[in-house]
């Protein structure tokens, strides 16, 4: 797998799903892609389509409601897939622990590759996560 | 030798290899407008290369037969459109009707993405088959119009070999087709503004919705070879093949100039609606395509 592992190294392609977040670790998602930050010289995209997605990006504290799709999503994605959830919500609620709605935490659901823990975090965070999901790869 | 054309020169291998070229330059120049930094040179090798290595899916209500085999027919008119057209222009191998026979290829290409996109049981990809078709309806008839100019100003020759000797460009109606010429491969190419088959963020990914692993990676190989093979067309159709190293030069820099005006369209354009697009080529651009035809009967 070393040169496999190599060659999607330099091309993850991100597929961006939101569990029920309160929407701001979104908006710092989409900030990566502007050109003040530019994932895309890394090789790393956003898709439209769980079908040609490596990476599934989750935010949120994962609602009941969403939480038979996201591991319908994770179903559908072709393997090998990363799950990287992004905002403290995936790990521990934040702001929704106590919520009647939540059926979270998000590992409970699928396997999570990486956490990268903030309210919201940094995009300079969430590019140093990706960097170790990267490395984590060697 | 016929496997060799097809397969190593001017066919598959070459003009893959081009393609993923002209398609980074796309890339980083639109992240360049964008003032990026934009992906390195080899990164569209790198996703092909990783797509195959991914679990390909086919989902389960889709016509798996139809499914599978679009892929390859659009992939295989490529390959086939790449080496009628690289023989003729690097080789100077003819062969009887090639010109009628590309623009044959060139709507075979859309066909199998239309196949490929109605099997796939997706809505969206349903509804970018449906403005893939209507699109090929729209543009074919400019297009052939447009290559028709050139036919004419060669003397009424339909071998490829005679239209690459004259240079259509030097004349009024010349230089009318070609730009009538650009729109039609922006539209074949799915570019913005016309990228309404694939409108990624409005179908997200359209025809392609439902593919991936090695099916995906084949169709952005052919999507790769098209960005090659539809500006090379074009630009050798209208400049000819000069001869001597300045004149291999001129075309060389005709084929940049080219594909440097699709990328600048393609990044100052918003995304038309379907039906402004069928309007702008049946009421606008045929019309002016039959002006620059009849204008090249009359030697204009
Ligand atoms: S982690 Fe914080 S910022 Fe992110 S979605 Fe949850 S509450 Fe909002």
């Amino acid at each position: 797998m070393g040169v496999y592992n190599r060659i999607l190294k330099k091309s993850l392609w991100v597929f961006h799903m939101s569990a029920s977040p309160c929407n701001n670790c979104d908006i710092e998602v989409l900030d990566l892609l502007t050109p003040g930050y530019d994932l895309e010289r890394f090789g790393i995209k956003l898709v439209g389509s769980i079908r040609h997605a490596d990476v599934l990006l989750i935010t949120g504290m994962g609602g009941c409601k969403i939480s038979e799709r996201v591991v319908r999503l994770y179903n559908q994605a072709p393997k090998p897939v990363f799950v990287v959830a992004v905002g403290t919500c995936p790990i521990g609620g934040a702001t929704f622990k106590d919520s009647y709605s939540r059926c979270g935490p998000l590992d409970k659901l699928i396997p999570v590759n990486l956490y990268i823990p903030g309210c919201p975090p940094k995009p300079e965070a969430m590019i140093e996560g990706l960097l170790k999901l990267l490395g984590r790869l060697d | 030798m016929i496997a060799v054309y097809t397969l190593l020169f001017p066919g598959l291998v070459f003009t893959a290899f081009c393609g993923m070229i002209a398609w980074w330059i796309e890339r980083k120049l639109s992240a360049l407008f964008q003032h990026r930094v934009g992906p390195p040179w080899y990164q569209n090798f790198i996703d092909f290369f990783k797509l195959l290595g991914k679990e390909s899916i086919v989902p389960a209500d889709s016509a798996i037969i139809m499914y599978s085999v679009a892929p390859l027919i659009a992939f295989a008119s490529v390959v086939a459109f790449a080496t009628v057209l690289g023989s003729a222009v690097f080789l100077n191998i003819e062969i009887a009707g090639d010109l009628i026979l590309l623009l044959y290829l060139s709507s075979l290409v859309s066909t199998g993405i239309f196949l490929g996109a109605s099997a796939s049981a997706n809505v969206y990809a349903a509804i970018g088959a449906s403005r893939e078709i209507k699109m090929l309806l729209a543009d074919e008839l400019v297009f052939i119009m447009v290559v028709l100019v050139p036919v004419v100003k060669s003397g009424f020759s339909f071998r490829f070999g005679a239209v690459l000797n004259t240079s259509a460009i030097t004349s009024f109606s010349g230089v009318m087709a070609y730009i009538l010429g650009l729109m039609c491969i922006q539209a074949k190419l799915a570019l913005q503004p016309f990228d309404l088959p694939e409108a990624e963020t409005e179908l997200a990914g359209g025809v392609e919705i439902e593919y991936s692993g090695v099916l995906l990676g084949i169709w952005k190989l052919t999507k790769a070879m098209e960005f090659f093979i539809y500006p090379l067309f074009l630009s050798v159709l209208f400049f000819g093949i000069g001869k001597g190293f300045v004149g291999i030069l001129l075309n060389v820099l005709f084929y940049i100039l080219t594909l440097i005006i699709l990328i600048i369209v393609k990044n100052v354009n918003p995304r038309v609606t379907i039906d402004k697009m069928l309007n702008f080529f049946w009421k606008v651009l045929s019309p002016l395509a039959l002006i620059a035809l009849v204008l090249a009967l009359f030697g204009g």
